[in-house]
């Protein structure tokens, strides 16, 4: 009786310690499933910014209305509706992809599932026109033993397992499984060519009393109503060239960085105010003329006084060629007006001779107009040359496309705008006053000229390519109908 | 009727009776003492796995908020997280908006604030939503939290120390407790917006 009741007693002590490693082991197992799903939603919202970043949407399903919340749009047998998705969502329709399960090794499930949505998630366009987007990814574990809960309610607060049904479609399960839920909203970043007030592939000579620094019109602080004040400069005035040979800065100043490549080193470098750095590479734009299809674009020639009303919008701009060289001389004025005072209208000419702008002629781009204006042989400015009613930078670009010829400013008063000629030769001269950025061939810089870099800028204008990064991450983690939320 | 008389009259002899006493005496001490020992076994088995179970927890819950906190501060060895409001008041998630410096913000752009600090032998998480605070100790036996104002726009680094749950000896023992160390990239931080 004695024995029995011994071996009854000792059999309960080995049962119940059997069932108390089996809870703890059990509890381990879920806790190392909740863990690698967070692996495999964070692979998934990789994979979205992936397919932002290269606009390769294969794989990929397009489908209408926003988004379910914790469900996979996949549906329960794989197939949900929807379309190949082959380009970026817009504000009625989100992309979705399955990716390929993980297996995994070690303690919890031995494989991760998960699924990401990509959608639009309401927000407009930000201040550049480009839209950032709504990236939600899940993680799906299983989590091997028994279905139970953890021994402790604490653990049960913070991972959530389903054991039987699914969480959030209440559907029944075969085996517990850990999941979680992040939302990333993913920044679109405008790729700028315009980092540097000069930037060459070959040599840049100063000379005389010219000068580089910086301001940006964005800024009150850094700008006088959105121009350029010397009482409020900024030393952001960069100077770059791939290869230095050649390169002489005249002991001119230099109010920023100067960074180069090459051999020799830069001459005369003693008012470079920033710092001087070796080696440096840079990526140029390529440019080439516009392609536009017959019927598209309006023929004109352009050498005397003229108004030409704009019309056109950023995506169908108006479009003007001139039969061969665009020389305004004496005193023509050609006027781009906008149409009206509601938004801002683009042009774009296309001059395929020379561009050349004499005594008190000149180009007024009135207020509400985005001038892009490309040549194929050498441009000369001087007199008057072009007036820019915005008062930004980046609403005027001239574009020079033709290879080792010359890109000659040289006037008195204010030139507001961009130059991006990277097979050309240019020369900046005079007295006047000229913000924005130059991208050239070989640069002097002469006279009293100043430049002025535009530090506005390095944020918008130019030609340039978009590229995702996180702005906002964050986890889901509630279950508002057991009271927790953060 | 005649009676079934037993004849036989065997017994225990006084020496068979010790031995088997004596034998009895062992068995029955290994097997209190097999008890003794499973159940010290199981204890300390449990008090592991409860004090594994308290670090992980810890760990997860530091890293999840640290995660997704706008912003960090460390005050008196309080470990204060902000974080997006992302709930409405029937607890579904909101849109993201932009703010007027083009940051992203969730609703009206309010927080919440999350508290991470010791409280004697406990180690609590606070959660102040709008006026109500939710105060849970996540873990127990905790013998040291610190937390370390490294650069609080990228990471935050912090360090707790669990006391043994199980001691054998009658004295301090050669492990005086388990240090967990924990250092989070701020991947939500404004600062970096």
């Amino acid at each position: 009786m004695i024995a029995l009741l011994t071996i009854t007693i000792v059999t309960m002590l080995c049962a119940t310690s059997l069932y108390v490693a089996s809870q703890n082991y059990n509890s381990g197992m879920q806790t190392a499933s909740w863990q690698g799903a967070l692996t495999g939603a964070e692979g998934a919202v990789d994979e979205a910014i992936m397919a932002l970043n290269t606009g390769s949407w294969t794989g990929w399903i397009k489908m209408g209305g926003t988004p379910p919340v914790g469900t996979c749009p996949d549906g329960a047998n794989g197939d949900n509706g929807g379309s190949s998705a082959n380009t970026y969502p817009d504000s009625n329709h989100y992309n979705y992809i399955v990716p390929p399960a993980v297996s995994l090794q070690g303690e919890g499930g031995n494989s991760v599932t998960s699924w990401v949505t990509v959608d639009t998630g309401g927000l407009p366009l930000d201040n550049n026109g480009n839209q950032w987007y709504r990236v939600r990814a899940t993680g799906l574990v299983g989590a091997p033993g028994p279905p139970r809960v953890s021994n402790n309610k604490l653990d049960n607060n913070l991972r959530k397992i389903a054991l039987r049904f699914a969480r959030f479609t209440g559907n029944a399960i075969t085996t517990p499984q850990a999941s979680r839920t992040i939302e990333v909203v993913a920044q679109a970043n405008g790729s700028s060519i315009w980092v540097h007030g000069l930037l060459m592939k070959d040599k840049i000579q100063m000379s005389g009393q010219a000068y580089i620094d910086s301001f940006d019109s964005t800024n009150p602080l850094k700008s006088t109503n959105g121009l350029y004040d010397p009482n409020k400069r900024q030393s952001h005035g960069d100077v770059a060239t791939v290869n230095s040979d050649g390169s002489d800065l005249g002991n001119q100043y230099v109010w920023g960085n100067l960074a180069y490549s090459g051999t020799p080193a830069v001459k005369n470098t003693k008012n470079v105010q920033g710092t001087i750095s070796t080696p440096f590479t840079a990526t140029f734009p390529t440019v080439s003329d516009p392609i536009w299809s017959s019927g598209s674009y309006t023929t004109a020639s352009l050498n005397s006084t003229r108004t030409i009303t704009v019309t056109g919008t950023k995506s169908s701009p108006t479009l003007i060629k001139t039969p061969g060289d665009l020389n305004l001389a004496g005193q023509n004025i050609l006027t781009f007006a906008p149409q009206d005072g509601n938004a801002t209208y683009y042009a774009t000419v296309w001059v395929p001779g020379q561009f050349q702008i004499s005594g008190q002629a000149g180009i007024v781009q009135q207020q509400g107009v985005n001038l892009t204006i490309y040549v194929d042989n050498q441009i000369q400015m001087s007199g008057q040359s072009v007036t820019n009613g915005n008062n930004v930078a980046s609403t005027l670009t001239i574009i020079g496309v033709g290879n080792n010829q010359n890109v000659q400013l040289s006037w008195q008063g204010n030139f507001i705008g961009v130059v991006e000629a990277p097979n050309d030769n240019v020369q900046i001269s005079g007295q006047g006053n000229y913000s924005g950025a130059f991208i050239g061939y070989t640069m002097q810089l002469s006279g009293q000229a100043a430049v002025h870099y535009d530090e506005a800028l390095n944020k918008s204008g130019g030609t340039s390519s978009v590229s995702y990064s996180f702005a906002s991450w964050f986890e889901d983690n509630s279950d508002f109908k057991r009271g927790i939320t953060y | 009727m005649k009676l079934f008389v037993k004849n036989s009259r065997a017994a225990t002899t006084l020496v068979e009776m010790l031995m088997s006493v004596g034998c009895g005496s062992l068995i029955l001490a290994s097997v209190v003492a097999g008890s003794v020992a499973l159940q010290r076994s199981v204890t300390a088995i449990e008090g592991y796995s409860t004090s594994e179970g308290d670090q992980l927890r810890v760990l997860d819950y530091v890293a999840m908020d640290c995660r997704r906190a706008l912003s960090a501060s460390v005050a008196n060895n309080i470990l204060t997280l902000t974080v997006p409001t992302y709930y409405d008041s029937n607890g579904y998630a909101v849109a993201p908006s932009f703010t007027s410096t083009w940051g992203i913000q969730y609703g009206t752009g309010s927080t919440v604030t999350i508290s991470y600090y010791q409280i004697g032998n406990s180690f609590v998480r606070s959660v102040t939503v709008g006026p109500t605070t939710s105060t849970t100790a996540i873990a127990t036996n905790v013998s040291n939290f610190t937390v370390t104002p490294q650069d609080l726009t990228s990471s935050v680094s912090c360090s707790i120390t669990f006391s043994p749950r199980f001691t054998y000896l009658p004295g301090p023992g050669p492990v005086a407790g388990t240090t967990v160390y924990c250092n989070t990239f701020l991947r939500n931080a404004a600062a970096r917006q």
